[in-house]
This record gives structure tokens, C-alpha cells and sequence, in this order.
């Protein structure tokens, strides 16, 4: 459990010819700025049937279940899992867009569904498959929208466009209509808009899908860059794993709209492959008659001897290995994290 | 004032896109127009064979439609576009999720998401083309009279958005229901008569459930004949009543909004 402290402060003012008020404020420091019970969606179809043409069959499709999330102030959490298992639902539902079949949240103090404007001036979402730009104008001509949507102070609009215009090098293409952009460059514009109003969170849904992976990479640069300055909350949906690697610390595993796990990425990949490989290229007959005398499970791919090693044997397998093989020869890898998470799945 | 801001920008927005596609400005604006044509074409062909509908001269009958049509114009500058997209673009797509992310009214956003600059350009040609028309009916328009019309005039063009929004509401519930775009087109039909034309049964439920009879039929005798001052009352209430009407059922389709899977 993590530190939970709340600092009430209580003080009187006293008016003449009035009552004393009294005025309370709350300063929290470590408190969920997101926080969901039992979450529950379900989604109706109704579908028409010739034998019965006055009835509708209705077909029920749970896509969230039970779903109890908390999230802190400044954490960026990833929603993992392949697709259709409930991660855009559930963002849709804390980001106010629809609304839960049961079950409560709280975004900011706000129940999110009850679209309170002060909430949603608190939030942003930016979703990689699409656009909330104007197709056939220049991305400027959107922002400029933006600012009086959001009621965005003159300064802080040039202040914080400027900023995303350095960090995400675009200077060239704020003028560029938005049809004649590339994927990646649409995306630059997206987070822009994103983050003109200063947002406290900022739901994230398949930002890096489609990009080529210089793209993805400055886009998540990007978002560890903002992440850590603005102190904002980030949440992330992606099947990616290159994206929940390199930014979340911490993850949501979603499966058939259930958690399956929530907590620290390192420590999900060391408890489902506990092994790390070791690599030998082995270009003689010698070396490989050498590697087969090696005491441990080991395997023959492709002219490259590999041995999958529990953590607490590494040390001495190594020795082992480096005793005999050229060093440039040899490596030592840590599992890849898409192939444990789709052996989770598989699982 | 945001709003306001918001409305602005946004045509702005439209100018800037639709200058750079003269091609479908020039079309659209072209089958406005061909469309003004063939109905008073049609009009003559009537008032060839009859002397007056219900009472009203051939003039009067074309003011009505050339009123319904400066309605409809009016609102498609602003408003029209945007609810025109909401069952096959917003609901059926899934682009409505922004909208629903805005400190703004998402029923307003999304309605004047769409501007159709060019209607403006047709409306150069409908709104003298009125006043003249309105001149040759042979009647003396007084002043109050008129004064009364355009009070009357800018209630129906409000009252005909919140009869739009009424149209478009069940796309939430019935994604693919691109015809509820249409549906009000057909209603404007009704408006171009006078209502004297129409049964009892017709007067009333286009008068008080859907009232598109009102839009056209009490501004223009307002302004043709005496100000009553239960018009403009009935005009005002009803226009509230249907923007109440129109939120509230956008609200509740808002609730069963599903959003498109990404």
C-alpha cells in the first residue's frame, strides 16, 4: 500500500456583522487522481431477424469487467493487451466519453461521464487512428480554434505552442495543411493540440500506431519528455511493446475486459520468463563440439548455440562460457518482453 | 462570447477551405439557384390554373417558400453541416469521442462543426430577391409589421435547429440511420404552402408536435396582414419549448452514444 497523507487545513475569517466561515482546504500529496470501482461495460447489438419481424434479438457483449483502477498524480500507466480486450473502452469511459453499464470512477475529483467543463479543461486525449484536426487547413487554423474552445489565456497559447513546436520540431509544418502531411507529422500536430491547455491528464490511445520507427520513437521521447516536465498524468493504451517499454513503468494487463495484472513492467517480465539467453556464434566444428559439453539446457539455432539460463545460475554459466568462447562472440540478452507478454496471453 | 468566438473562427475555418475548391462552391451555389427556378417554374404552372392558394397571391405563396428557403440557407451556413455528418461521420465513425472531450455544449459543437460558407453566396441572391417579392404582393407592409417579421423570422430559424436536432437524435440509439439527415428536407416542404391549404388534422400536428408550419406560415402573416400579439407569443413559447425538448433528448441519446471501436 502506498502513503496516503492528507493535510487539512482549517482556517476562520472572521467579517464584521457576519457569521465566522469557515474554509477548508485539502493538499494531498499521493492521492489517485484516477480512481474506478468494479467498472462494468456491456454492449447491446440488436439485430433484426426475418422470423421474428416484430421482436429485435439483442445480443449482449460485455467489454469491461470489474475493472478497480488507481492511478496517482504524474504516473504514466500503460494499458496493455492485444486487441479488443477492453483497453480503449475503458479509457473511453475515464476520459467522460461514454458512459459504464455499473460501476464508479473519479478523474480529478470529477465523475467523469457528467462531462463537467471544468474536468474536461483538465484533460486531453489524443487517439493514433484519428484526427480531431481540420482535414483541409493548415494545423494552426485548428489550434487557433482549440484556444477558444478551451479558453486558453493568449499567452499560455503562444507560451505552450511554442514549447511543443521546439520539442516536437515542427515549425515547418503548423502552416502545412493537415491532408497533405505524412502519418507522423499529423501525430506531431495531434499532440500539439493536446497539450495547448496545459492538461493535468492525458489519455493516450495508440499514439505510435502506423509510425515508422523513427517516428515512434521521437513521439515517445516526446511523451517521456512532457511527462516528467509538465508533471502531468499520463495514461497509454498500446499493443505496441516498444511503447510500454520505453515509457511506463508501470502497467495494466487487460484481458477479456479483466485486469490481470497491475504493477511494475520489469517485475511482470522477471516473474513469467525468469531466464536470461545466452548467445555463442560457434563458427568451427570445434567450438560447437566445445558448446555441447557445456552442463546446462542448451539448443542448436542457426549456427548460434543458445542457452536459456535461470537468473541465479548466470553468474557461473557465464564464467563457463567466457572461459571458452571469444568474447566478442558471445551475448547475453534479457527475454524480449513481446514475446513473454503474448506467452501471458497465451496462457 | 466564446461561442461567439468559436462560430467565427470556425466559418472562417470554412472560408478558408471552401476559397481554395472554387469548383464545389460554384456547384453548390449553382444547384441552389437551379433548384429556386424550377420551383417557382412550378409555382407559375399552379397560379396559371388558380387565382390564389387558401387566399394567398401567387407573390405571397412565392415569399413563403423564398422565406423557407432563406431558413434553411441560414441555417446550413451554421449549423445544418455538422448535424447532416452526425449519423454516417460522428456516431457511425466515432468522431464524436472529440466532441465529448470539449468544455463546450458537444450539441452546438458538433452542429457548427460543418459550415457551408457558400450558402451565404446563394442567400446574396434570396434575401433581395424576398424583399422584392414581398414589394410586388401589392400589400402595404407597415412598419410595425415588418418589425414583427423579423422578430418572428429569427425565433423560426431558431425553432427550425432544435426541430433539426430532434430529426438527427435517434442516430444515437440507430447508427446507420443516414436518411434522419434528410428527414427535415422533406419537412420544408410543408412549409411552402399556406397553411390555410392543409386539413384540420395536418394544421394541427404541424402547428403544435412538429411545428415547421409555424416556421414560414406566422412570421409571413405577420407581415402580409395584422399583428397578433398570441403569434408572437405561441412563436417565442414554442421556440423554447423545442430547444428544451431538443437538449434534453440530445442529452439522453448522448447517454447511449457507444463510440466506434478504434
Amino acid at each position: 500500500m502506498k502513503e496516503i497523507t492528507v493535510v487539512l487545513v482549517a482556517e476562520i475569517k472572521l467579517e464584521f456583522g457576519r457569521k465566522p466561515r469557515i474554509f477548508k482546504s485539502f493538499s494531498s500529496k499521493k492521492m489517485p487522481i484516477i480512481e474506478t470501482k468494479k467498472i462494468n461495460k456491456d454492449f447491446i447489438k440488436s439485430e433484426y431477424n426475418i422470423r421474428q419481424p416484430f421482436k429485435l434479438v439483442k445480443s449482449v457483449k460485455p467489454a469491461v469487467r470489474d475493472l478497480d483502477v488507481s492511478i496517482e498524480a504524474g504516473e504514466l500507466v500503460g494499458f496493455l493487451g492485444p486487441n479488443g480486450v477492453g483497453k480503449t473502452t475503458f479509457l473511453k469511459i475515464i476520459s467522460g466519453i461514454i458512459h459504464p453499464t455499473s460501476g464508479e470512477a473519479k478523474v480529478l475529483g470529477f465523475v467523469p461521464w457528467e462531462r463537467n467543463y471544468k474536468f474536461l479543461r483538465k484533460i486531453s486525449l489524443v487517439m493514433g487512428q484519428k484526427n480531431q484536426l481540420w482535414w483541409d487547413l493548415p494545423a494552426i487554423d485548428s489550434f487557433k480554434l482549440l484556444k477558444e474552445v478551451y479558453d486558453i489565456p493568449k499567452k499560455t497559447y503562444e507560451r505552450n505552442l511554442e514549447t511543443m513546436m521546439g520539442v516536437l520540431d515542427m515549425h515547418n509544418l503548423v502552416r502545412g495543411r493537415l491532408r497533405n502531411m505524412s502519418l507522423g507529422e499529423r501525430m506531431k500536430c495531434e499532440l500539439t493540440a493536446c497539450f495547448l491547455h496545459d492538461p493535468k491528464v492525458i489519455f493516450l490511445d495508440e499514439p505510435t500506431i502506423g509510425l515508422d520507427v523513427t517516428t515512434a520513437q521521437s513521439i515517445r521521447k516526446f511523451i517521456q519528455t512532457i511527462n516528467r516536465e509538465k508533471k502531468c498524468t499520463i495514461v497509454l493504451t498500446s499493443h505496441y511493446m516498444g511503447d510500454i517499454e520505453a515509457l511506463c513503468k508501470r502497467v495494466i494487463m487487460i484481458n477479456n475486459g479483466e485486469k490481470i495484472y497491475d504493477g511494475d513492467f520489469t517485475a511482470l517480465i522477471n516473474k513469467y520468463a525468469p531466464e536470461r539467453i545466452i548467445k555463442v556464434t560457434l563458427s568451427s566444428p570445434e567450438e560447437k563440439k566445445i558448446f555441447s559439453k557445456i552442463k546446462y539446457k542448451k539448443e542448436m539455432i542457426e549456427g548460434q548455440g543458445v542457452i536459456r539460463a535461470k537468473k541465479e545460475d548466470i553468474g557461473q554459466l557465464a564464467e563457463q562460457v567466457f572461459d571458452k568462447f571469444d568474447p566478442d562472440k558471445i551475448s547475453i540478452t534479457e527475454p524480449d518482453a513481446e514475446e513473454v507478454i503474448a506467452k501471458i496471453y497465451r496462457q | 462570447m466564446r461561442y461567439w468566438k468559436i462560430i467565427k473562427i470556425i466559418i472562417r475555418n470554412s472560408y478558408t477551405r471552401d476559397k481554395k475548391i472554387p469548383g464545389v462552391v460554384t456547384a453548390n451555389v449553382f444547384s441552389s439557384l437551379f433548384e429556386v427556378i424550377i420551383t417557382l417554374t412550378m409555382f407559375s404552372a399552379i397560379f396559371n390554373n388558380v387565382e390564389s392558394l387558401s387566399g394567398w397571391n401567387y407573390y405571397q405563396v412565392v415569399f413563403l417558400y423564398l422565406m423557407m428557403k432563406n431558413i434553411v440557407l441560414l441555417n446550413g451556413v451554421v449549423v445544418r453541416g455538422g448535424l447532416n455528418d452526425m449519423a454516417k461521420e460522428y456516431v457511425r465513425m466515432g468522431d464524436y469521442d472529440f466532441y465529448l472531450v470539449k468544455p463546450v455544449n458537444s450539441m452546438l459543437f458538433v452542429s457548427v462543426s460543418k459550415p457551408r460558407f457558400y450558402n451565404i453566396v446563394v442567400l446574396m441572391f434570396t434575401i433581395p430577391f424576398s424583399i422584392w417579392i414581398a414589394m410586388k404582393t401589392g400589400i402595404d407592409l407597415g412598419a410595425l409589421n415588418i418589425l414583427a417579421f423579423i422578430f418572428m423570422a429569427f425565433f423560426s430559424a431558431i425553432l427550425y435547429y432544435f426541430l433539426s436536432v430532434i430529426t438527427i437524435v435517434p442516430t444515437f440509439w440507430l447508427v446507420r440511420l443516414f436518411s434522419l439527415s434528410d428527414l427535415m428536407n422533406r419537412a420544408t416542404q410543408i412549409m411552402r404552402y399556406p397553411a390555410g391549404i392543409y386539413s384540420m388534422l395536418v394544421k394541427v400536428i404541424f402547428f403544435t408536435a412538429f411545428p415547421v408550419l409555424a416556421i414560414t406560415y406566422l412570421p409571413s402573416w405577420t407581415l402580409f396582414y395584422s399583428i397578433k400579439a398570441e403569434y408572437l407569443v405561441y412563436m417565442v413559447v414554442i421556440t423554447f419549448v423545442f430547444g428544451w425538448i431538443a437538449t434534453k433528448l440530445w442529452n439522453i441519446g448522448e447517454r447511449n452514444y457507444g463510440s466506434a471501436s478504434s
